[in-house]
């Protein structure tokens, strides 16, 4: 709970960042009448800045990377974010007021990660949970996970592409995320 | 005086639970890197029909109920059925020996029946005493038994044997279906189910949807999510040992681009 109220840390928190983060979103789409595309540039301009793209690519794609032929790789690599803004885009409710209220930091052992527990509230009623995964890496802190009441975004999309994988092959996976992108 | 015909079921019922718990195993929770699921191809099946079910009665009959009643008033039938679950929910706090949360769930139950109007307002909520689930597949759970194989029941939807055999349970622990079977009107409970799978169902109709449409494998996602919700319900969301992600940016910096080549 008071990890980031010590006066020893002089580095931008974790929390920090996650509030920056979220004050930041809802600027950017608070704007109610907006078209799907221009909700979708804002998403894809969010979500690049903000989370550890490649990191995130490689971890739901799992064991299957190392069976993927380079090429099979690299358009993996070039479709994984285009995919992930679509889904986010399209899964997230139009923004009405809600704020997000950090509630405490937990560091993630072994890797050094920071868990960011926080909750979405609109006015007075308290929504879902939603915890960030923070990694500092070289760029700086970044998202690698975002856990909302439980379900983590990650371990999802993780058990979807190893299922689609198991029947189609790494090949049926990337041919379907193609064929959700205009 | 005639036995309850429901006590008749109990025996047969306990068999049931007791061989769907010899399935389950040892493992606790369900966040493996498997999927669990040795009778996918049969899940695959039941599931395709409950959607062609849902897309032909229960999702209309939800649109429905959400068209034909004001929110008010659909959130006052929530509430109505939520407080009737208190005494199954009062009972699983106790076996978990979560004894705060029993005291919460005695609260809300005082509060919403007396100020509430019979549980139509979620007042106690307003003075803090939030709410909150339990059934005795969590308990089960908490007691060390494992989920067993992933399950698709028909109509019911995901489950396992341990949660299946928690469906079970609660309803014997349910005061209100002995209640109901000793004044011959058993078809309320019946009722009661019905009205709370369309209330449910007509709360997450566009999600469901958004869900499915950005879905590459929708049924492998609902799969994942039932059991990542399970295993966040049954540790009363604290937080999951998560798995260890390994850093794979790619990098300007040309010395963590070299590290990421030689696959450290």
């Amino acid at each position: 709970m008071l990890a980031f109220s010590q006066p020893a840390i002089a580095a931008p928190t974790a929390s920090a960042f996650v509030s920056e983060l979220s004050e930041q979103a809802i600027a950017e789409l608070r704007r109610t009448a907006m078209a799907d595309t221009e909700r979708e540039d804002r998403f894809r301009r969010l979500f690049l800045q903000s989370f550890d793209v490649d990191t995130i690519a490689r971890f739901v794609i799992g064991r299957h990377w190392r069976t993927a032929t380079p090429v099979q790789q690299q358009r993996y690599q070039r479709v994984f974010p285009e995919y992930v803004v679509k889904v986010l885009s399209k899964l997230a409710p139009v923004y009405s007021g809600e704020t997000i209220e950090i509630l405490q930091e937990q560091p993630i052992e072994p890797d050094g990660d920071v868990l960011v527990r926080a909750r979405l509230r609109r006015t007075d009623v308290a929504l879902a949970r939603i915890d960030f995964r923070v990694r500092e890496t070289a760029q700086g802190p970044r998202i690698i996970d975002l856990v909302v009441g439980g379900i983590s975004l990650l371990t999802t999309q993780r058990a979807e592409f190893d299922s689609i994988v198991g029947r189609e092959g790494v090949g049926g996976l990337i041919a379907s995320m193609e064929r959700m992108l205009p | 005086m005639k036995p309850p015909p429901i006590a008749l079921h109990l025996g047969r019922a306990l068999l049931v639970a007791a061989s769907l718990l010899a399935l389950s195993g040892c493992s606790t929770t369900g966040t493996d890197e498997t999927a669990n699921d040795p009778l996918e191809g049969f899940n695959r099946g039941v599931f395709a029909f409950n959607q062609g079910f849902d897309k032909a009665v229960i999702k209309p009959v939800a649109e429905g109920y959400r068209w034909a009643l004001p929110k008010p008033v659909r959130d006052g039938v929530k509430n109505v059925l939520d407080n009737l679950k208190a005494p199954v929910i009062l009972a699983n706090d106790l076996m978990q020996g979560q004894f705060e949360r029993a005291g919460v769930t005695i609260g809300r139950f005082i509060v919403n029946t007396t100020v509430g109007l019979g549980g139509v307002s979620d007042y106690a909520s307003d003075i803090g005493l939030e709410q909150h689930g339990e059934d005795f597949g969590q308990t089960l759970a908490v007691w060390g038994f494992g989920e067993g194989p992933y399950l698709m029941l028909p109509v019911l939807g995901p489950s396992n044997p341990r949660d299946l055999t928690g469906l079970i349970a609660d309803i014997f622990l349910d005061p209100l279906s002995y209640v109901a079977s000793a004044n011959d009107v058993e078809y309320l409970t019946g009722v009661r189910t019905v009205v709370r799978a369309i209330d449910t169902r007509s709360r997450h109709i566009e999600d469901l949807d958004d869900l499915e449409r950005t879905s590459l494998d929708f049924y492998a996602a609902l799969r994942s999510l039932y059991r990542q919700k399970r295993d966040d319900e049954i540790l009363n969301g604290a937080t999951p040992p998560l798995p260890i992600i390994p850093s794979y940016s790619r990098s300007s910096d040309p010395g963590n681009a070299q590290a990421a080549a030689r696959g450290n």
